[in-house]
């Protein structure tokens, strides 16, 4: 297709009629600056060409002028292999299409509306979108041929069915084989109907029929299987109650006879019980008569030889008595005997204590007297010992009071001062004088030192603290001095603790250090004589702290002396006594008393004696009497006893306690019976009757239960049972078993059309790369031309996509890697190898809508070069807004108002 | 002489799921060999017509198909049909079992369904020894009872044993499919043992006593010797049986093998293997199975393409598996 004019009513900025054309077939440049409407123009063009004229997009109302509802118009003069057209179209408001075509110089209407949009479709070889506007891809060959303003490195793909197709097969030179692609497209159709292009069975195809046939038959059989479960759990459940119904009704019946046989039994043995309870009392009552009677008889037995005992016993009672009353006599007669001669001797006794006493008395006294008498010789001795002590200790007071300790502080300090003049003097002057002769020196420095005679020849030193004034005899005076600083601190230090010294003097209480030493000395005599004074005086003190207590203790002893001597009375023989003698006799007359007082206890212990005998000999009678008296009394209470139970049995006790035997074993014996008659566990039977009961009511329970549970079972197996679920699992299983198969074969159509379809195309893709390699060299030819880089190639791959340049394939610059220019120039060669080869056929028309604007000036020269080139096959329209790039070459045009059109070569 | 007819096996209400939608037409054709047998026990005016086990595939079959099984009995009155529950319908109390079903229940007065094991007198000094089953799996052979029964009957009668379950024969049965013992007739002193399990037919066991006729409808390939009932007549106690294999199929199962190698020759070989096919009186379909072998090529799914894309059923006589 070429165009031959355009013609714009209310479209963008031309709110009235505008006019493009007529073109040329060759070059043609549309110069206009920016936002004259230009590209404006094109896309109405295209809109008119391609969109149908009733559709009511966005892209066709975005042709309305701006703010208006006006109607946008496009006329299109275009000329196809099939003729030259002219197609009208008015949008939006009363959209109206009429399509008309040239013949012998008259414009004749061939179509209108609806059909005139299929017709210009069919002419250009367009196609339509499902809905709203047609984009490049539906523009047929010219989506391939315009090169959109801000989109010139935009190169639409090749691998739609129809368009991209044919081009991309013109390019390569493929050309299959009719019935080859016929059968690719057939198995494409058929692959598209089961299959999507992913793999996934496509909705509403046999594939996805099959696959939903099989599904809902699955659930269908999985909710089968799940009847059928319950059917079988049912059938277990019926199994099981069944034969539960039975064991427990079994077990009832077994139960019941039991339960019945017990309660016979049971019953039997409470009659026999009710026997036994009458005879066990009857023989409980002659066995209590027996008893009694037996009783009766054992104390009857007993009390009669209780009876002859206690005559026997009281007999000898009377006589014990009688011996034990002779007994006491008798010892009652010799205690009196003893008791009369108790006072001689106890009167004799006293004799002997009191003259044994006496003598202890005038022991003592003389005793007291001595110890008196060694008292106040003792105490006189004290006396003047004390009377020593108390000189010395006067002594001892008058004398300083210096301890040795202070003492020896003194004599340090009296060292010190020695020290200290020492010093001095060894800092002072020392003078050492050899004499011719014997000379004589005299130093009065020192008055105290006498003149000092020098022997000849021999040296003398001498020294002084400060100064040395001496006189040599026989040459005069000579004074010395000396000004040492250290002199004179040592000579103030020693006249410092010379000044203490004498002051620690003062306060001792000694004028001198020779007064203190003899002080001390004569403090240690005094206290020597004090300790031997004091060690002599605890002697005659004794066992006394003081001398007070001493004296204290001759006063006592005297005043006792005295009083003892007033008490005792001695007679004149007792005084003249010696204390010898006086202590024999006091030994004798002590060993008489002692004597006495032996006989006096032998004979008090042999009078109580005598009294302990008396008085069990009393107790004794006392005793035999009183058996006596209980003897007695005991035979009349015996005789009273046996009198009453011989009362009671007239018949004689014998003969009723026989009568009453026989009735026990008798009775004994009917218990014995009737015992035997009892089960031998009856006192069990009402437990067990009351436990078969329970057991059978359970039994009862248990069985109604099982059979409700068997009921139940049996009308869910009546509901289920019958419904042939059997047969309706067959049929799902067999219809199962179709889908299956369905589904398979349907998967296999698809999936083996599609492996056909892919083998064909992938020949095909094969074979188009087979024939790149001329078209590749036709485009580096292009590009050569256009940039004079006649090293680098350019590479297509098999889908005739630029893939890139460089100097070979594996080292190329990819398409997206490249320059905007070097892509605008790349794309440019391919469209018009795509121009060229369409050409062939029909006149094509190549639209370049300001796409060089990336091109320096030298490739633009080339570029108008080559085009200029193919103007003689093609009609090249350029759209720019820099009209001096375009000068000189092919026809300018313009957007014209009027009718009028201008146009120069 | 008494002369019965003894059947096992029908298997109504089979499953077929090999052949999908089309196993219908397997199931009707396993009555019309029922019917078609019933007729041919009444043409022949046998003493009885004896059902060795499995005469339905299942306790859970339809109540269409019991009905129609039954009234295929009502339709001969006059002939005694002994019917033995076997391992696919095993008498089991409950109404879920296909002989507690009102059919069954209520069956004419010609129809038997032995439940218990016991004794039939069925005509005299002719006694039939039953030993139903009542459970689908068990390693208890069936036949112990028979021997029981048999103790109590006369020596001089003629003992006629029945039950199912598979021949104890060694490495060919499973433990708990109901071991019969190879000399269960003998055994038991009978004169005849009727059993059925396996479907394909098989006389010659304990001296020939035991005999097991197959399936009357063939059910697959692979059983090439089913398709037959066993026409029996024994004259007196102590002799030994005669038995008349019957064959009373519908369906005729044959599998071909297609060398697409040696195109010519299968053809060949296809069309006269074809040619033999004419059915038989008694048997109005083939069932055929077509095996295509070729060397596989490198793209097996293209090389089989045009395989799949011709092959279907050829028609409902007809079906490719």
């Amino acid at each position: 297709m070429i165009l031959h004019s355009l013609e714009l009513t209310h479209v963008g900025r031309f709110r009235d009629t505008v006019r493009l054309g007529p073109l040329t077939p060759g070059l043609n440049v549309l110069s206009a600056p920016n936002e004259a409407g230009k590209s404006t123009a094109l896309h109405a063009a295209a809109r008119a060409l391609f969109d149908r004229h009733s559709t009511r997009s966005e892209e066709i109302k975005a042709l309305q002028p701006a703010g208006t509802a006006l109607a946008p118009r496009v006329v299109v003069e275009f000329e196809t292999h099939a003729g030259r057209f002219r197609l009208a179209k008015t949008f939006l408001q009363k959209p109206e299409c009429h399509l008309h075509q040239q013949r012998t110089g008259v414009w004749e209407l061939i179509a209108e509306a609806d059909a005139a949009d299929q017709r210009v479709q069919s002419l250009l070889q367009s196609s339509l979108p499902g809905r709203g506007a047609t984009k490049s891809e539906h523009w047929g060959f010219l989506g391939f041929l315009w090169a959109r303003q801000g989109e010139p490195t935009t190169w639409p793909g090749l691998d739609d069915a129809d368009v991209g197709q044919r081009i991309r097969a013109r390019l390569a030179r493929v050309e299959l084989d009719p019935v080859i692609e016929q059968l690719r497209l057939r198995l494409a159709t058929a692959t598209e109907a089961i299959i999507t292009a992913t793999g996934q069975s496509r909705a509403g195809g046999p594939l996805r029929e099959a696959e939903d046939d099989l599904a809902a038959v699955e659930a269908n059989l999985a909710s089968l299987r799940q009847t059928r479960n319950e059917l079988d759990e049912a059938f277990r459940r019926f199994q099981q109650s069944e034969a539960e119904v039975a064991r427990l009704e079994k077990e009832h019946t077994e139960r019941s006879a039991s339960a019945a046989t017990l309660r016979e039994q049971s019953l039997a043995a409470e009659r026999l019980r009710g026997e036994l309870d009458a005879r066990q009392q009857a023989l409980a009552t002659a066995q209590e008569k027996l008893t009694a009677v037996a009783a009766d008889a054992d104390a009857l037995a007993r009390l009669q030889r209780d009876q002859a005992e206690t005559k026997i016993s009281l007999a000898q009672a009377r006589t014990s008595a009688q011996t034990a009353e002779q007994a006491l006599l008798e010892l009652r007669t010799r205690l009196d005997q003893a008791q009369s001669e108790q006072p001689r001797h106890e009167t004799a006794l006293q004799s002997l204590r009191s003259g044994h006493q006496r003598l202890q008395s005038l022991i003592k006294l003389r005793e007291l007297s001595a110890s008196a008498i060694a008292l106040a010789k003792q105490l006189k001795k004290a006396e003047a010992t004390s009377a020593a002590i108390a000189a010395l200790e006067a002594k001892k007071t008058q004398l300083p009071t210096l301890t040795p300790a202070k003492l020896k502080k003194l004599e340090e300090l009296a060292e010190s001062i020695h020290t200290l003049r020492t010093r001095l003097q060894a800092l002072g002057l020392t003078v050492e004088l050899t004499p011719d002769k014997k000379a004589t020196v005299e130093n009065h420095t020192d008055p105290a030192s006498p003149s000092k005679i020098f022997p000849a020849g021999k040296t003398a030193r001498m020294q002084s603290p400060q100064a040395l004034d001496l006189q040599l005899v026989g040459w005069g005076r000579v004074v010395i001095r000396s000004g040492s600083h250290d002199a004179q601190s040592v000579a103030a230090d020693l006249a410092q603790a010379e000044a203490d010294l004498q002051e620690t003097l003062q306060q001792t209480g000694v004028s001198t250090l020779e007064a203190a030493r003899e002080a001390v000395t004569a403090r240690k005599d005094i206290e020597a004589q004090l300790k031997t004074a004091t060690a002599a005086l605890e002697p005659h003190l004794g066992d006394h702290e003081t001398l007070d207590d001493l004296r204290q203790a001759v006063a006592t002893a005297t005043r006792r002396a005295e009083a003892l001597t007033a008490s005792i009375v001695a007679t004149d023989v007792e005084q003249a006594r010696s204390l010898t003698d006086l202590e024999a006799a006091e030994a004798a007359q002590g060993e008489s008393v002692t004597a006495a007082e032996s006989a006096l206890a032998a004979f008090n212990k042999q009078l109580t004696k005598l009294r302990t005998e008396e008085r069990d000999a009393s107790q004794t009678a006392q005793q035999a009497s009183k058996q006596v008296s209980e003897h007695e009394s005991r035979g009349r209470t015996l005789e009273a006893q046996i009198k009453s139970i011989s009362d009671r049995y007239p018949d004689g006790i014998d003969g009723t306690k026989t009568a009453a035997q026989v009735a026990f074993a008798q009775a004994e014996a009917r218990v014995v019976a009737t015992k035997a008659d009892l089960p031998a566990d009856f006192e069990k039977l009402p437990e067990r009757n009351k436990r078969a009961a329970a057991s059978l009511q359970q039994i009862v329970n248990d069985l109604q239960a099982r059979r409700t549970d068997r009921d139940q079972a049996e009308a869910t197996l009546e509901i289920l049972g019958g419904q042939g679920l059997y047969s309706r699992e067959t049929e799902l299983e067999e219809k199962k078993a179709e889908a299956i198969l369905r589904r398979d074969a349907a998967r296999a159509r698809g999936w083996s059309a599609r492996v056909a379809h892919d083998l064909i195309e992938h020949r095909k893709q094969a074979a188009t790369k087979a024939v790149l390699a001329p078209l590749e060299q036709r485009l580096t030819t292009a590009f050569a031309e256009l940039t004079g880089d006649s090293v680098r190639q350019v590479f297509l791959d098999e889908r005739l996509q630029i893939a890139g340049i460089g100097r070979n394939r594996e080292e190329a610059y990819a398409f997206d890697q490249l320059s905007q220019g070097a892509k605008e120039q790349l794309l440019l060669c391919l469209r018009l190898a795509v121009a060229q080869e369409l050409a062939t056929e029909e006149p094509q028309v190549l639209i370049l809508d300001d796409v060089l604007v990336n091109t320096d000036p030298v490739r633009q020269d080339r570029i108008l070069d080559v085009l200029g080139a193919q103007a003689a096959r093609l009609q090249i329209l350029i759209l720019t807004c820099h009209p001096e790039r375009y000068r000189g070459i092919g026809t300018s045009t313009k957007l014209n108002s009027t009718e009028s059109n201008q146009h120069h070569e | 002489m008494f002369r019965f007819i003894h059947s096992a096996d029908w298997q109504l209400g089979a499953r077929f799921s090999q052949f999908g939608m089309r196993g219908e037409k397997l199931r009707e054709a396993r009555l019309a060999t029922l019917k078609r047998v019933l007729e041919r026990a009444n043409q022949l005016a046998v003493d009885a017509f004896l059902v060795a086990g499995d005469l339905f595939d299942d306790n859970q079959v339809d109540a269409v198909l019991v009905e129609a099984a039954i009234g295929l009995f009502r339709n001969h009155p006059t002939l005694p049909i002994y019917i033995l529950p076997g391992n696919h319908d095993p008498y089991i109390t409950g109404p879920n079992c296909v002989w507690n079903r009102r059919p069954f229940l209520n069956a004419p007065a010609n129809v038997h369904v032995i439940r218990e094991a016991g004794v039939v007198d069925l005509e005299e000094n002719v006694f039939l020894l039953a030993s139903p089953l009542h459970q689908k799996l068990s390693t208890t052979d069936p036949s112990l009872k028979l021997v029981e029964l048999a103790a109590k009957l006369p020596a001089d009668a003629i003992k006629i044993g029945i039950t199912h379950g598979a021949l104890a024969i060694e490495s060919k049965h499973q433990p708990n499919d109901f071991p019969i013992a190879l000399n269960a007739a003998t055994r038991a002193g009978l004169d005849y043992l009727a059993i059925g399990h396996w479907h394909n037919w098989l006389a010659d066991t304990d001296g020939g006593k035991i005999v097991m006729p197959g399936t009357p409808e063939p059910d697959r390939f692979t059983n090439d010797d089913s398709g037959h009932v066993a026409l029996v007549e024994i004259d007196s106690p102590g002799q030994p049986a005669r038995v008349q294999k019957l064959p009373v199929a519908t369906l005729t199962w044959r599998a071909f093998t297609f060398d697409f190698l040696s195109p010519e020759a299968s053809r060949t070989s296809l069309a006269a293997s074809l040619a033999e096919l004419t059915p038989p009186p008694t048997r109005s379909c083939v069932i055929s199975r077509h095996r295509l072998t070729s060397p596989g090529p490198r793209n097996p799914g293209l090389a089989l393409m045009p395989v799949a894309l011709s092959c279907r059923p050829l028609s409902d006589e007809f079906a490719l598996c």
